[in-house]
């Protein structure tokens, strides 16, 4: 089934956050969102997931007609499109674990879930997700203290509950440092390539949509100036993207780096410790 | 403040540069407005204590300086005939002094158990105010904690609920309770019922505006996480909100049970029974050894009441606020 | 609900059960916490359902006066007796509340030529035609006559619901527009209207009787209806001085109320405040002090306002001045310990720097402590003062007088249920009002970037 936009646009007053966006995403696809701050990326991913309502166009998956939905049928599309945040959105009271089984609130008796009541077929489930992730020693700690790569992977953890066609990250790595931004990606790719499940995830750094995606969309000012494969994605198009900054001069693609040690980027690592410190240097 | 201005005197005007001078004028300018207005907010105050002293003093049925040394006859004349007898009154024993009057007879109230197991009367009565007060706190909540998601401008997008929602509350919280408590008595006959109904009411009133506040304090992105998974309202609230607000919620009701203990020995006084319809006799007939003995019984169970939620609160929140006055309202 | 959890293969079930037994096995008070809690907080409700005797009262509770009271709130009732005179006539009695000034036309209540009345209920279909020996009695168009002997009042057989015989007198149901009860002697009627009779005027008043328009113009451009005064001031003379709605009356007792909470509020923040100092343990350093201090604020808080107030009832009398003495009292002490944990909280810089330039210790107080301070103070004694607005009500129907004592009077009598809810409204008008304003000066007090 292939995901589908048609001539997506949000307004906010007069400002055009996403400006006629025409996108077809085929089952199974990982696909980078990038942009410079701004762009409109966090508004796309919202609409898809219907947090936010789009001012016209409209969206289809498969045979639904995504952006009409109401009530139940919207809230089971949220089910099958699950998302994942910057600030990981998870209930910071409740254990990990029991974060973990709200991914199955669509799927369950609303009456069960409100009395707490969970069977251990969903225990099971639940704790064989963080197993997958690597975090289930945490499982019956308060999800407010963990640490916020380990919050991330509960929080993809209840995705994963969710038994999602579609996975929404909205700059899942930004608030991360580079290993633990590692291990989240990595368990987007797993996911997208043994559940099949089509990821949609906004990138800050390019060269982790480079590594990861096998096809990144390029927004500026709410449009999409850019739409192809890593390899297509040529310095000029990431001018296009990012625009240039005053001097004129174009992007330095590492300038956007923050990662380590990513296999695609190992080649490169010559110029990681000058990327940082071009970084250091600009915000000087 | 000082400084400034004595620096002016010395240097009057022409020792500064000319912006400096301007501003030096215009804040002694300001100085001077500011000490007409606080003159004249002092003027007007003490001109309306004045005149509220003085209407209070007027309307009163004995005046102040009249009445003042017949304060001191009335505690002097208000002595029991012996601390035992305080002790006595307390616990339904026979008076020593036992003369047929109402005044010594301790006994003919106790609530016997069995045959020999009594509970002494102004203990019982006390029992029932507390658990007026109990009651009405516990129902007063579970109204208040529905009604107060409705009323939250972050949860609820339709404007006419909550601005219903809200009058409701703010209705419940000022309707005078004894108006409650007389209209209920007049169709329900005297007894605590009224009572409980009425401090309910205020209790939804009052809590249903701190909880709701609360919520609307409350940090939204679990409750967006939750959306963002397909969770209907009803679980985004119970999951992403409620944890949040609950210790809040909790200790909000309990400093409300202290509130509402105080309350009832209030409205039992006008006529919803317990111990302040008890007190009312008793001072009213000038018994001072039963006198006594409810206020003490008042002042051990009011501090104990008020230590051990103060306790509770402490281990739900740590050492956090509230502020708020006891009544609020 | 349709798709299934995740599906694990057994062996890895079984792996997983055993890698996290903790996780399925959870103690006894995660399982049923919850059920055992509210189990008992509902148990707890049952018994104190049968120990009040919820059930029988509500059982035997008289619902129908109840619907009469709440309908006396919004609406009011004329209850002339139409007496059986011995020459054949018949003669209207009015109760005491006078609606109605001495020989006033009524256009429900006329009389006919056979020297009876007719009592219309709304239209001419539902009436009552009354005579000495039979009163006609219609409903929706029909005619039922019941005929009246010296021993009973008897309806007729046939006649609809609203008609019910009860032993020798016949009483008839028209809703809301009211009833009449038909007697041997006289028929009592009851005739109810929309609205709160004479709030304005009472009929000895020049003013009653007359529409709004009327009034208007005779306020402003209308000819001294009383050569001495103003009409304005001759209405607001006869407003006040309305002998059934007691205008001037509850306007004093409410103003006596207002008094009450806000001199007591006052006098407890001037004392609470100088006092504060001494239990604040970072400003006073002598604990004795400070422990005596505040346990004498816990003493004047922990003793019910209820007492202080009968207390002061029993030695100055009703009035004003119990319901101050009573404010003050609790309030010294919960207003003193408010102010002290704020005083223990605050910031020792500014103190430091105000003693640093060797200031004694009240000019360090003054300048380094109250301007910290104050904001809270005063907005915790608006807090008071609002709260207390409304335990000035109840404290006075204790007996310290004001509107509490006034409405417990009004709902004493069971028939002045519109008085009540006139006074109800003026209280929630003056909460709000005071609401209003408290929330204004803290807002102001508290909000802006200094804060
Ligand atoms: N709720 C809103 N109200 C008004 N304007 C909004 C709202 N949400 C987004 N915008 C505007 O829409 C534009 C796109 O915002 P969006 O959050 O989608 O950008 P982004 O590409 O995600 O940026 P970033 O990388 O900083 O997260 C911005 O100009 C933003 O100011
Ligand atoms: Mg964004």
């Amino acid at each position: 089934m292939t995901f589908e936009l048609r001539n997506i646009t949000r307004r906010f007053g007069d400002r055009v956050a996403v400006n006629s966006v025409n996108v077809e995403i085929p089952q199974g696809q990982m696909v980078g969102v990038i942009g410079r701050s701004g762009a409109g990326k966090s508004t796309l991913l919202r609409m898809i997931n219907r947090l936010q309502e789009p001012s016209s166009g409209s969206m289809h998956f498969g045979d639904i007609e995504v952006s009409s939905l109401k009530g139940a049928s919207l809230r089971n599309w949220q089910r099958d499109c699950a998302m994942i945040f910057q600030q990981f959105n998870l209930v910071p009271r409740l254990d990990v674990l029991t974060n973990v089984m709200l991914g199955r609130l669509n799927h369950r008796s609303t009456v069960l879930s409100l009395l707490n009541i969970f069977s251990d077929d969903e225990r099971l489930a639940a704790i064989a997700a963080l197993e997958r992730l690597g975090i289930e020693q945490t499982a019956l700690q308060r999800a407010g203290t963990l640490s916020g790569g380990q919050q991330q992977r509960v929080a993809i953890a209840r995705a994963l509950m969710q038994a999602p066609k579609m996975l929404l990250a909205d700059e899942p790595i930004a608030s991360l440092d580079p290993l633990n931004a590692k291990i989240v990606m990595d368990a987007l790719r797993d996911i997208n390539e043994r559940e099949g499940i089509t990821v949609v995830t906004n990138l800050h750094t390019l060269d982790t949509a480079r590594s990861y995606c096998e096809r990144i969309i390029g927004m500026a000012h709410g449009n999409v100036v850019f739409d192809g494969t890593p390899a297509e994605l040529t310095a000029a198009a990431v001018q296009e993207i990012y625009g240039s900054d005053r001097d004129g001069a174009g992007i330095d693609e590492t300038m956007t780096s923050t990662s380590i040690n990513i296999p695609a980027a190992q080649v490169a690592a010559g110029t990681q410790s000058g990327g940082i410190s071009t970084l250091a240097s600009a915000s000087a | 403040m000082a400084t400034i201005s004595e620096q002016n005197n010395r240097v009057p005007g022409g020792g500064l540069g000319p912006a400096a001078s301007m501003v030096m004028q215009h804040y002694r300018q300001q100085l001077r407005t500011r000490r007409v207005y606080t003159a004249i907010a002092i003027v007007v105050f003490l001109f309306v204590l004045g005149a509220s002293l003085n209407f209070a003093n007027d309307a009163n049925s004995g005046k102040f300086f009249e009445r003042l040394p017949y304060l001191f006859d009335f505690i002097k004349n208000f002595v029991p005939d012996s601390p035992m007898e305080i002790f006595r009154a307390m616990f339904d024993l026979p008076s020593p002094y036992a003369d047929g009057s109402l005044k010594y007879n301790y006994t003919s109230d106790r609530v016997y158990i069995t045959e020999t197991l009594y509970i002494p009367h102004f203990l019982y009565q006390l029992v029932i105010t507390i658990n007026i007060a109990l009651v009405s706190t516990i129902i007063g909540a579970a109204i208040a904690f529905v009604l107060c998601f409705f009323a939250s401008t972050n949860l609820v997008g339709a404007g006419a609920t909550r601005f219903v929602v809200r009058r409701i509350m703010e209705v419940m919280r000022a309707f005078p309770e004894i108006v409650i408590a007389g209209l209920l008595t007049a169709i329900l006959s005297i007894g605590p019922i009224a009572a409980i109904i009425a401090i309910t009411v205020h209790t939804i009133g009052a809590l249903g505006k701190l909880f709701f506040e609360v919520v609307e304090n409350s940090d939204m992105k679990p409750d967006e996480g939750l959306r963002a998974a397909g969770a209907s309202w009803v679980e985004r609230v119970r999951f992403a909100i409620v944890p949040q607000v609950l210790p809040n919620f909790v200790s909000y009701m309990l400093l409300r049970a202290e509130i509402n203990v105080r309350a009832s020995t209030i409205i039992g006084a006008v006529g919803g029974g317990g111990i302040g319809e008890v007190f009312r006799l008793a001072i009213g007939r000038d018994h001072a050894a039963k006198t006594y003995a409810i206020i003490i019984l008042l002042l051990i169970s009011i501090v104990a009441i008020d230590q051990f939620s103060a306790w509770l609160r402490r281990r739900l929140i740590g050492n956090q606020s509230f502020e708020f006055g006891r009544g609020e309202a | 609900m349709t798709t299934s959890v995740p599906s694990i293969n057994a062996a890895d079930r079984e792996r997983l059960r055993v890698a996290y037994p903790e996780v399925f096995h959870r103690s006894f008070l995660q399982r049923y916490g919850l059920l055992i809690g509210s189990g008992t907080v509902f148990l707890y409700l049952a018994i104190c359902f049968f120990a009040f005797n919820v059930g029988p009262a509500f059982m035997q509770g008289q619902w129908d006066r109840a619907s009469i009271y709440i309908q006396d709130w919004y609406s009011w009732r004329a209850q002339p007796r139409l007496r059986y005179e011995d020459d054949g006539s018949v003669r209207v009695q009015w109760s005491n509340r006078g609606q109605y000034a001495e020989g006033a036309d009524i256009f429900w209540l006329q009389p006919t030529q056979n020297r009876g009345y007719k009592v219309t209920y709304g239209s001419d279909a539902n009436r009552l035609d009354v005579t000495p020996t039979q009163v006609d009695v219609y409903v929706n168009g029909t005619a039922y006559p019941v005929t009246i002997t010296e021993d009973a009042a008897t309806a007729p057989a046939g006649a609809p619901s609203a008609i019910v015989q009860d032993g020798n007198k016949v009483i008839v149901h028209y809703g809301f527009a009211g009833q009449a009860e038909i007697r041997t002697s006289q028929v009592y009627v009851q005739r109810r209207f929309l609205g709160w009779a004479n709030f304005l005027f009472d009929t000895r008043s020049e003013f009653w009787g007359k529409g709004w328009g009327e009034l208007i113009s005779l306020a402003t451009v209308g000819d001294r209806l009383d050569p001495a005064r103003a009409n304005i001031s001759h209405m607001w003379g006869d407003f006040l001085e309305n002998t059934v709605w007691q205008h001037a009356d509850i306007f004093s007792k409410l103003a006596q109320t207002l008094v009450m909470a806000f001199v007591g509020t006052l006098f407890g923040t001037l004392l609470a405040f100088p006092f504060a100092f001494i239990a604040a343990r970072n400003i006073t350093p002598n604990r004795a002090a400070n422990w005596l201090m505040k346990r004498s604020f816990d003493f004047l808080r922990s003793i019910d306002m209820l007492i202080w107030a009968l207390f002061f009832t029993r030695s100055f009398g009703p009035g004003p001045i119990p319901g101050i003495a009573a404010i003050f009292f609790t309030d010294t002490g919960a207003l003193g310990k408010v102010y002290a944990e704020a005083l223990e909280n605050v910031d020792d810089k500014q103190r430091e720097g105000v003693k640093s330039v060797g200031a004694n210790p009240v000019i360090v107080n003054r300048f380094g402590v109250v301007p910290q301070v104050l904001p809270v103070f005063i907005s915790q004694s608006l807090y008071f003062w609002e709260s207390n607005t409304r335990s000035a009500t109840v404290i006075g129907a204790v007996g310290a007088g004001g509107i509490g004592l006034k409405l417990l009077e009004a709902m004493g009598t069971n028939a002045d249920w519109d008085k009540v809810a006139y006074m109800v409204l003026l209280i929630l008008m003056v909460v709000f009002l005071f609401d209003a304003m408290s929330n204004a000066i803290r807002s102001r007090l508290i909000g802006g970037p200094s804060h």
